[in-house]
């Protein structure tokens, strides 16, 4: 009921397998609890639950009582012949209710069927005839809500729990146990009493990943839970139904075929542009597009950008092999450079002899014996593809968005259409736009401002849901550039996002192989109106940040922002994510800043759970697609960041050595 | 609740909008595919969903049995050159493939749907365009083993990507041993063949392939591992 591996209520000592990622709604009684769990290592285990309490205040019977809270369980020891697993855990330690619990807990299997549990717990776990007691828990302390209760920890009471659960078969799981949870603070308040501490459930396997469960939970009533479980580890579909790639067309030996070898082409000006056309048409057809050509009589350059596969890897080994396809046999050296937004990211240099032998090889091979190399400038007798600038794109498509357990609504959605286009004027400088019409949407309205004491930067949600329809989302003239080797800038003018217009501009230096980049940004905005069309109200401000962005090597990248946020007022934002060569990500984030607990409101800081997952992933497709979803807390003032599209980390990362490695697997597919 | 007519058109905002967006996923349009591309799958998942239930696991529905012969003789009559018929079972359609590249002693045969099989002497080094292809082998061994219709034992490995998409290897032990000689007469194809079976195992994994190998070292028919989702390619020269 709680969205970890456990048995009814009570937590277990097992832990998912590295990467498992899960989606649990349960309800019984008055309670519904929803829950996003995932395994951020093989040892730990961290969730995320949005819960409601119908009937939390006796006068008022409409009240819904909602509230989120974070749990963390780490395993300290693995099982073994003779040893059970054990794991050590905090259930709601951040919350703002008084249902804060920490527990030991043992799991041991009996053969392959049968799994028994013993633990005990403190807090909410240790209320039920307690066994003993280590001092007396503090209570809770006054003050702001959202922050560690650190000094109640495996403090007071505790009490035993325990369970078995026995596996019937691949699709049947059946569960015992006994609960040391007393409900107490629910049976004060009267709008839940237990009957008895045991709780009896089945869980019934739909499909893989999709869980079923019923229970009948303190002796009067039945709940339900369903669980969606994703692993980006395991994708949901087969990883590669395209098209097969064009193959490697070898040359024929010089001494069979000396005349083919020749470089008198070099000198026949219709050469160059007619395999350039060529190059751009077959490119084309499999998803990239061939931004402009450098040609000698023993060196080719190609300027591409991916808008396919979800590895840049995969975009250059098909490159690399229409290549082999075009040019004369004198052409030894490849280079293919990887663009995006018409800024070079960098240079992927490999000898055609290594494509050639090898085609057939493992991807690491073909690794390591290419060249990755920072692309700034422009070198000699680089042609534009004649005809590709100015470039007009656009799109009519329907849009689908989710907000999770934000405001009072577990799960909110949207459903709409929009219309977004492009103009790419030359390379790097370009307009575009983007307009949405709502279909069908329960994201929060509201008809009057926000109660906060800030300048209202983000509170406003519910007005700018509200009024804008049709909305602007953003209607902006961007220019990406690159003022040096190791050096990006981006410059962006107009109404940069739904609730700000202005200017902002960024630089970052990243070099191609280096693990840091280093950023700034700064903006002047004012803030639009709610319609979300072309007028402004009265709210205009500078803010800015400088950032740091550190990738671990591990799994695990960290970001620091330190600077001035959209409310005036100053601090910093951490976050870490987990990520994987696959462009799965989940990570955490949290802001402090010099607004007071008092001033932000709810929630004390913005802090938040984000996760991303590519398309390609989920439908086993090539998509360069990645959903994105950020839980935060409410939507308050304090902390708020420009959200300005094309933020340079972001895509340039995409473009260099690690990212390239980790996802080069896929260059001969 | 009342009852609803059920011959009435969908009325509520929300058929209303599901029927608006089944139009749009089917009809999502523009020069940016990058953005098209999005909806347009995401049908087709909501399809591969409704199938996991259904009960079907998304496989292909099996295709009715053509009349062998008669593939063969149009097939043989497309093409002046080589030409294969080939099955993946589990898909269970019979496949007309003929080679379209080579590099070195690698031969690559595609179908008319751009999905490819690498072969080196016949042996299955790699795929493209299925779901969990092979991507590759070391079989050096192994085909030295199959093209000489020998006894004995080799080594042999299979790259893979794994579920975030890096290179995994496979590697296992292989023995080999042949039966007794067939005469296969297909197509072109009129040969005296020596079966080799080569049988190959590492933990719970094991692999049972068959090759029909003629006198010159030709493998005439196959059943050949591809990998654990994909399972076996069975291969029939028709014109060598």
């Amino acid at each position: 009921m709680f969205g970890m591996p456990g048995l009814v209520e009570m937590p277990t000592a097992e832990a998912a397998p590295s990467g498992h990622f899960s989606f649990t709604y349960g309800t019984y009684g008055p309670f519904g609890r929803g829950t996003m769990a995932f395994q951020v290592t093989p040892r730990l285990t961290a969730s995320f639950r949005y819960s409601s309490i119908a009937g939390y205040l006796p006068a008022d019977p409409d009240y819904v009582n909602y509230d989120r809270s974070f749990d963390l369980r780490f395993r300290v020891l693995d099982e073994s012949k003779y040893l059970p697993a054990v794991s050590i855990g905090l259930q709601d330690f951040m919350g703002t209710t008084p249902s804060s619990s920490e527990y030991i807990v043992a799991t041991k299997s009996i053969g392959d069927r049968l799994r028994v549990t013993g633990g005990i717990g403190w807090g909410r776990l240790g209320s039920l005839n307690a066994i003993g007691a280590t001092g007396v828990r503090p209570p809770r302390r006054p003050g702001p809500s959202g922050y560690p209760n650190y000094y109640q920890w495996f403090q007071g009471d505790f009490a035993a729990f325990g369970g078995v659960s026995y596996k019937v078969n691949d699709k049947i799981t059946l569960k015992a146990e006994y609960s040391s949870d007393a409900y107490t603070l629910a049976g004060d308040r009267g709008y839940y009493t237990r009957n008895s501490p045991f709780n009896f459930g089945v869980d019934y396997a739909l499909a893989p990943g999709w869980n079923l469960a019923a229970y009948y939970m303190y002796g009067n009533q039945i709940g339900l839970q369903f669980s969606v479980a994703m692993n980006p580890n395991r994708p949901t579909s087969h990883s590669g139904t395209e098209e097969a790639p064009h193959f490697v067309r070898p040359r024929p030996s010089r001494s069979a075929d000396p005349e083919a070898w020749g470089t008198d082409w070099v000198n026949e000006p219709e050469t160059g542009p007619g395999l350039q056309a060529a190059l751009a048409t077959a490119l084309g057809k499999t998803g990239i597009t061939l931004n402009a050509m450098a040609l000698t009589a023993t060196r080719a350059e190609l300027r591409v950008t991916n808008n396919r596969y979800n590895s840049e890897a995969q975009a250059l080994g098909r490159t690399f092999r229409i290549m082999t396809r075009a040019f004369p046999a004198s052409v030894e050296t490849f280079v293919v450079t990887l663009m995006r937004n018409g800024t070079p990211l960098s240079s992927v240099t490999m000898s055609r002899s290594d494509i050639e032998r090898l085609e057939h090889a493992p991807a690491p091979e073909a690794f390591a014996a290419a060249q990755i190399t920072d692309a700034a400038g422009r070198p000699d007798g680089m042609t534009l593809t004649p005809g590709l600038y100015p470039r007009f794109n656009w799109s009519l498509a329907p849009y689908f968005s989710i907000g999770l357990f934000g405001g009072e609504q577990a799960v909110s959605a949207e459903l709409g259409l929009r219309l977004a286009g492009s103009y790419e004027i030359t390379p790097g400088l370009v307009l575009s736009a983007s307009l949405k019409k709502t279909i069908l949407s329960n994201f929060v309205e509201a008809t009057s401002p926000s109660d906060s004491v800030l300048p209202h930067v983000r509170s406003d949600v519910g007005l700018y849901n509200a009024q804008g329809d049709p909305s602007l989302e953003h209607l902006t003239l961007a220019w990406y550039a690159r003022p040096a080797r190791d050096l990006y800038s981006r410059v962006t003018f107009g109404y940069l996002e739904p609730m700000f217009a202005g200017v902002s501009a960024e630089v970052l230096w990243k070099p191609v192989d280096s693990r840091l980049g280093l950023g700034a940004e700064l903006a002047y905005v004012v803030q639009r109106d709610y319609d979300q069309l072309l007028g402004l109200r009265d709210y205009s401000t500078v803010t800015g940040h400088v950032s740091a962005y550190y990738d671990f090597g591990n799994g695990f990248e960290t970001q620091l922002d330190v600077g001035r946020y959209l409310a005036g007022d100053f601090g910093a934002t951490v976050s870490i994510d987990r990520t994987f060569a696959n462009g799965w990500k989940v990570g955490a984030y949290a802001t402090f800043t010099d607004v007071s607990a008092e001033d932000f409101g709810e929630g004390s800081f913005d802090k938040g759970v984000r996760f991303s997952v590519p398309m390609e992933w989920a439908l086993g497709k090539p998509s360069r697609t990645n959903t994105q979803t950020t839980i935060m807390s409410l939507a308050r003032d304090g902390g708020a960041q420009l959200r300005v599209e094309g933020r340079l980390f972001d895509w340039v990362n995409e473009g260099h050595g690690d990212a390239l490695a980790a996802r080069w697997g896929r260059f001969w597919r | 609740m009342s009852k609803r007519n059920l011959s009435s058109p969908p009325s509520s905002p929300l058929a209303r909008a599901a029927a608006l967006c089944v139009c749009l996923a089917l009809a999502a349009c523009g020069t940016d595919t990058s953005k098209t591309a999005g909806s347009r799958a995401a049908l087709g998942a909501v399809k591969s969903v409704t199938g996991l239930f259904a009960g079907g696991g998304g496989k292909a529905p099996a295709k009715a049995g053509p009349d062998l012969a008669d593939l063969a003789t149009r097939a043989l009559a497309a093409t002046p050159g080589p030409v294969m018929l080939g099955v993946v079972e589990k898909y269970e359609a019979t496949l007309v493939i003929a080679p379209n590249a080579s590099n070195g002693d690698y031969v690559t045969w595609k179908t008319p749907d751009l999905r490819t099989f690498s072969f080196k002497q016949g042996v299955l080094t790699s795929t493209r365009g299925f779901g969990d292809d092979l991507m590759s082998s070391q079989a050096d061994d192994a085909i030295a083993m199959i093209t000489q219709r020998r006894t004995g034992s080799a080594t042999r490995t299979w790259y893979f990507l794994s579920g975030v998409g890096n290179t995994t290897a496979l590697k296992m032990n292989c023995s080999y041993a042949t039966g007794d000689p067939v005469h296969l007469k297909i197509g072109a194809i009129d040969a005296r063949t020596t079966p080799v079976v080569e049988t190959c195992q590492r933990g719970g994994v094991k692999v049972q392939n068959l090759y029909w190998v003629d006198r010159a070292g030709n493998v005439v028919k196959s059943r050949q591992w591809i990998s654990g989702a994909m399972g076996y390619f069975v291969t029939q020269m028709l014109r060598q």
